[in-house]
Order: C-alpha cells, then sequence, then structure tokens
C-alpha cells in the first residue's frame, strides 16, 4: 500500500457522461489494468470516473504513457498526474477502508462502491474536491480554449458582418440624407413660388385698380399742359411707368395661373420650333440659335398648354443670351428623356428639351437661387426675376423636372438647362 | 311733323350717349367718371350690381361699363340678370383681375355672356373711347 506514491487521475469524462455507461467503463478499465499489470483503484466522484494508480514514480509514468497510448481507452479525456502525499494516502485507503477493508487493488471495478456516493463523501472531503476541482478546471480550460477559439471566428465573422452592415447603412443614410436634401429643396422652392402667387394674385387686382386711377388723373392733367412742356414730358413718364407696372403684375398673375391652364395635346417639336421662329426675332443677331432634334416632328405629343411650352423654351433662350451678354451660341435640343445620361428615373418615359449657352455659367450661389421668384443678376429695372422661376413653376405643374448644371459639372463654359417633360403614352403618336 | 318718338330718337343720335359706370371702388370711378364727362357723356354711377339694376328701372343708358369684382353683385352675375331682363344695352366689361385669375380670363368670362368690347385695367383714354366707339358703333 506504502508503494502508492504516485496517482494518476484520468478523467474518463469531465461532462457529457452518462450513469449507466459506467459498467461498461469499469469493465474496460480493468482490463486495461490487467492488461498493463497496473494495480489501483478506480473512482467515480460526481460524474467524473478517474483511475488512482499505485507504485513508484517512474512505473506511474509509464503506466499512464501506456493508456495515453491504448486506443481502448478512446474515452480518456485528460490525465493529470501528480505525487501523493502520504497522509493523504492513508486518509485514502481510510475512507475506503470504512466501506469494504479490502487494498486498492480490489477495489477496482467495484461497482457498488463507486456508485455509491455516499461513501465518496466520506472520503477525504479536501482531496476528492482537489480531485475534481483539478479535473474540472483542466476540461473547463480545454472548453474555454475550444470556446475561445470558436467565439474569436464568430466574433470576426461578425466583425466582417458588421462592417459590411455598417457600411451599407451608411450609404443608405447618406442616401437617405441626399434624398431629404432634395425633397426639403423642392419644398421650400414650392413654397417660395406659392408665396409668390399668393401674393400676385392679391395685390393683382388692388394694384390694377391704383393704376387705372393714376392713369385716368394723369390723363386728365396732360390736357391742362402745354404741348412739348417738360410738365407734360414727365407726366408722360408716369403714364408710361403705369403701363410697365400692368405688364409686371400680368406677368405675376400669368405665374400664378401657371399650375391651372387646360392642358391640351402639344405636337412638343413644333411648338419648340415655333418659339424658336419667334426668338430669332428678338433676339439680337449676335446671337447664333443652333437646334437639334432627335425626334421626328409631329411624333411626340405631351399635355400642356401650348403657349406655356414656348413661354418656357423662349425664357431659357433668353435667359441664355442675356447670361451670355448678347453674344454667343444658344444650343437647343430635343430627345427623349431615355437617350439622356442622368435623367431622373421617374421621368425617363418623356422628352428632354435642353437649352445650353457658351457663357461664363454660374457661380454655385446664383445657381441655388436661379429659381427663386424676383431673384436676378440683372441690373434694376433690366430683368423682373420672373422668367426662370415661370419656367419651374411651369414645368413642375406639367408633372416634370428641371436640372441645371453650369461650368463646372459641364467640363465646359456655360449653363445648361434640363427640361424633362411626361409625355402621355409610352409610344410616338402621330397627330 | 314729327312723330315725339321720332324726335326723341333724333335728339338722342345728336346727344352724346348717356353711359351707366357699375364700380365700387371709388378712387378709379371718380377719374372713370371725369374722363367720360370731359368727352362730353351723361354718366350716371352705380357701386355694385344691385344697385345697378335698380337704378335701370327708371333711366335708359346707351351704353354700361361695369367692373367685373364687385361687391354683393358682381359684373358677371349683373351681366346674367341684365340679359335675363333681355337688356339690349351694350355692355363693356372691365377688370383687373383676382386671385390667380387675370384681367383676361375674367373679360373672357364676361365675353361668353355676350359682352363684346373689354378693358383690362389699367387702360388708356385712348383705349376707352376707342371701346365705347366699338360698343356704340
Amino acid at each position: 500500500m506504502t508503494s502508492l506514491t504516485h496517482c494518476i487521475y484520468a478523467s474518463l469524462s469531465a461532462s457529457g457522461f452518462e450513469e449507466q455507461e459506467l459498467p461498461q467503463l469499469l469493465t474496460r478499465a480493468r482490463s486495461a489494468n490487467a492488461l498493463h499489470g497496473i494495480t489501483g483503484m478506480l473512482l467515480y466522484i460526481r460524474g467524473t470516473f478517474f483511475q488512482v494508480l499505485e507504485g513508484e514514480a517512474a512505473d506511474v509514468d509509464a503506466m499512464y504513457q501506456k493508456i495515453l497510448r491504448d486506443p481502448r481507452h478512446t474515452q480518456v479525456r485528460q490525465i493529470v498526474r501528480e505525487p501523493i502525499a502520504a497522509r493523504n494516502f492513508a486518509e485514502w485507503t481510510m475512507a475506503f477502508d470504512t466501506v469494504d477493508p479490502v487494498d486498492a487493488g480490489g477495489m477496482i471495478g467495484d461497482t457498488d462502491f463507486f456508485s455509491d456516493s455516499s461513501c465518496i463523501e466520506r472520503m477525504d472531503a479536501g482531496r476528492a474536491k482537489k480531485l475534481l476541482a483539478a479535473s474540472e478546471r483542466a476540461a473547463m480550460k480545454q472548453e474555454l480554449a475550444r470556446h475561445r477559439h470558436h467565439l474569436e471566428e464568430l466574433v470576426g465573422e461578425r466583425t466582417v458582418a458588421l462592417e459590411k452592415a455598417n457600411e451599407a447603412a451608411a450609404a443608405a443614410h447618406r442616401a437617405s440624407l441626399e434624398r431629404l436634401d432634395a425633397e426639403r429643396d423642392a419644398r421650400i422652392q414650392a413654397g417660395k413660388l406659392e408665396a409668390m402667387g399668393t401674393l400676385a394674385a392679391g395685390i393683382g387686382h388692388d394694384f390694377n385698380n391704383i393704376l387705372a386711377s393714376i392713369v385716368s388723373y394723369a390723363e386728365m392733367t396732360d390736357d391742362e399742359l402745354v404741348e412739348g412742356s417738360e410738365a407734360k414730358n414727365n407726366l408722360a413718364q408716369v403714364i408710361n411707368g403705369c403701363f410697365r407696372a400692368r405688364d409686371l403684375v400680368s406677368r405675376m398673375l400669368d405665374f400664378a395661373r401657371f399650375r391651372s391652364g387646360d392642358p391640351v395635346q402639344v405636337d412638343i417639336v413644333l411648338q419648340v420650333r415655333e418659339a424658336l421662329v419667334l426668338l430669332r426675332a428678338s433676339l439680337r443677331p449676335s446671337i447664333e440659335l443652333v437646334f437639334h432634334c432627335s425626334i421626328p416632328e409631329a411624333t411626340v405629343t405631351i399635355m400642356a398648354d401650348p403657349t406655356q411650352i414656348m413661354q418656357l423654351v423662349m425664357n431659357l433662350c433668353i435667359n441664355a443670351a442675356h447670361a451670355m451678354d448678347n453674344h454667343g451660341v444658344i444650343v437647343i435640343r430635343i430627345d427623349l428623356a431615355a437617350a439622356i445620361k442622368d435623367a431622373p428615373a421617374d421621368q425617363r418615359g418623356g422628352i428632354c428639351i435642353t437649352v445650353a449657352d457658351n457663357g461664363t455659367g454660374m457661380t454655385p450661389e446664383v445657381m441655388q437661387r436661379i429659381f427663386d421668384p424676383f431673384f436676378t443678376t440683372k441690373a434694376p429695372g433690366e430683368g423682373s426675376g420672373l422668367g426662370l422661376s415661370v419656367v419651374y413653376g411651369a414645368v413642375k405643374g406639367l408633372g416634370g423636372d428641371i436640372k441645371v448644371r453650369s461650368s463646372a459639372a459641364l467640363g465646359s463654359a456655360g449653363t445648361q438647362f434640363q427640361v424633362f417633360l411626361p409625355t402621355p403614352r409610352a409610344d410616338p403618336v402621330p397627330l | 311733323m314729327l312723330a315725339a318718338s321720332q324726335i326723341a330718337l333724333a335728339s338722342r343720335e345728336l346727344s352724346m350717349p348717356h353711359i351707366l359706370v357699375i364700380e365700387d371702388d371709388l378712387n378709379f370711378r371718380e377719374p372713370l367718371v371725369k374722363t367720360l364727362t370731359n368727352d362730353g357723356h351723361t354718366v350716371t354711377t352705380a357701386g355694385d350690381g344691385l344697385a345697378a339694376l335698380s337704378l335701370l328701372k327708371t333711366i335708359r343708358p346707351d351704353l354700361i361699363i361695369t367692373d367685373i369684382l364687385m361687391p354683393d353683385m358682381d359684373g358677371i352675375e349683373t351681366i346674367i340678370e341684365l340679359s335675363r331682363l333681355g337688356n339690349a344695352v351694350p355692355v363693356i366689361a372691365m377688370s383687373g383681375g383676382r386671385r390667380s385669375i387675370t384681367p383676361a380670363f375674367n373679360l373672357d368670362s364676361a365675353a361668353t355672356m355676350g359682352v363684346k368690347v373689354s378693358l383690362a385695367k389699367p387702360f388708356s383714354r385712348a383705349e376707352l373711347r376707342r371701346a365705347i366707339e366699338q360698343s356704340l358703333g
């Protein structure tokens, strides 16, 4: 007995060990021990199966190596080897003795002993605990290492997935911010136009009445003045001014009316051509008008007020002429929107009228306010600042869209307006 | 010997026409009346359609010049009522527009009611004279 100086705890199953497997394991352990000439004890403590071997350190070590190499010991999860203090051994023996005073070798394969947990509890509690703790700790360590590795893998996979999701979310966020910006701009623009319409409607009538009385009084006063006198000339300016004011009110009312005009089928090419004829007559000869049309005449119609289309084209061209200080080339194009790069997705079914000049272009500040009512870069009295806001109102009223690009975005000097207008049918229809 | 009615007709042809002006805006009605009076017309005024219809029970103008946008009974209603009463007196409609409606729209509406001549405010005296000539000629 005193020869039991070393101990091997072969933890056969740190976890997942089934109680009913015990007899089979014992049989296997017994035959293994017999095979290797091992004398020792088999212990079963709270779900863990230990083999305690007896012998000198070198012998125990050899036995333990044998067990490790024996293919029949597939159940052996781990093996801990440590010297047994004489005191502990005595305590153990004592513990065993209380059950059945036999030698350690006789204990092997004693199922009654192993299944009697109360007997184990009567063993040295500290030692049993230590045995168990060591085994469990080792098992846990292994399990932990396995988990850690698995966790690292999981964390790695999850990190990649999260990074991807994060990128996608950031892109979606950017897109939605851009969309919100565009929506906000559109709302602000619509608000400005609405305010403009309300203003025009509110003051239009009263203003015209006031002008009417000024004109009447001025003309009556005029009767009493001497022909050719300065007073008569001055008064002529007053009357002239009143009619200019009437024209302005009329434009504002036209503008406010724009969204409620009765649309009819308009041959877009014909209408643009007519506008160009009028433009040719009103623009300086130093302005060259170039017209390209990739759509045959009388094949594409849109639903609009024909004068609205003419005014739209004329306003854009007049604006271009002013932007070039009345010297340069204005290119007017009509294409199917589907043929235009960067056409808004919801406008691809319609047509696009492009008006481009080769002037100096616009600053971003000007571009931002280009469609604002009363915004003008012209000297006071030279422009009403309504031309492009009328265009904007008309295009939006027709369910279309308008894009403006200047030098930087175009890659060449000048400004380009693209007016997208929806066509009622996808197929070109003869008029 | 001329019959009394023939004498009356002759005097009307010789004299300047009698014009009924229907206009609620005093600031404009006053210079308009002055202009017409200076041109030799006899002018009667009414502040809106209701007043005009009641006046028409007692007077027989040669021409009616009416504003379109007025309180109580506006120009369009007045014109409709006049035609319902079998009015044969020519009407000139004037308008400065309202709300999102241009003067042209109001005057177009008047035209569909049988008004042949119209004036968009403000108008010059020359335009007024032309309109009167057109209406009576």
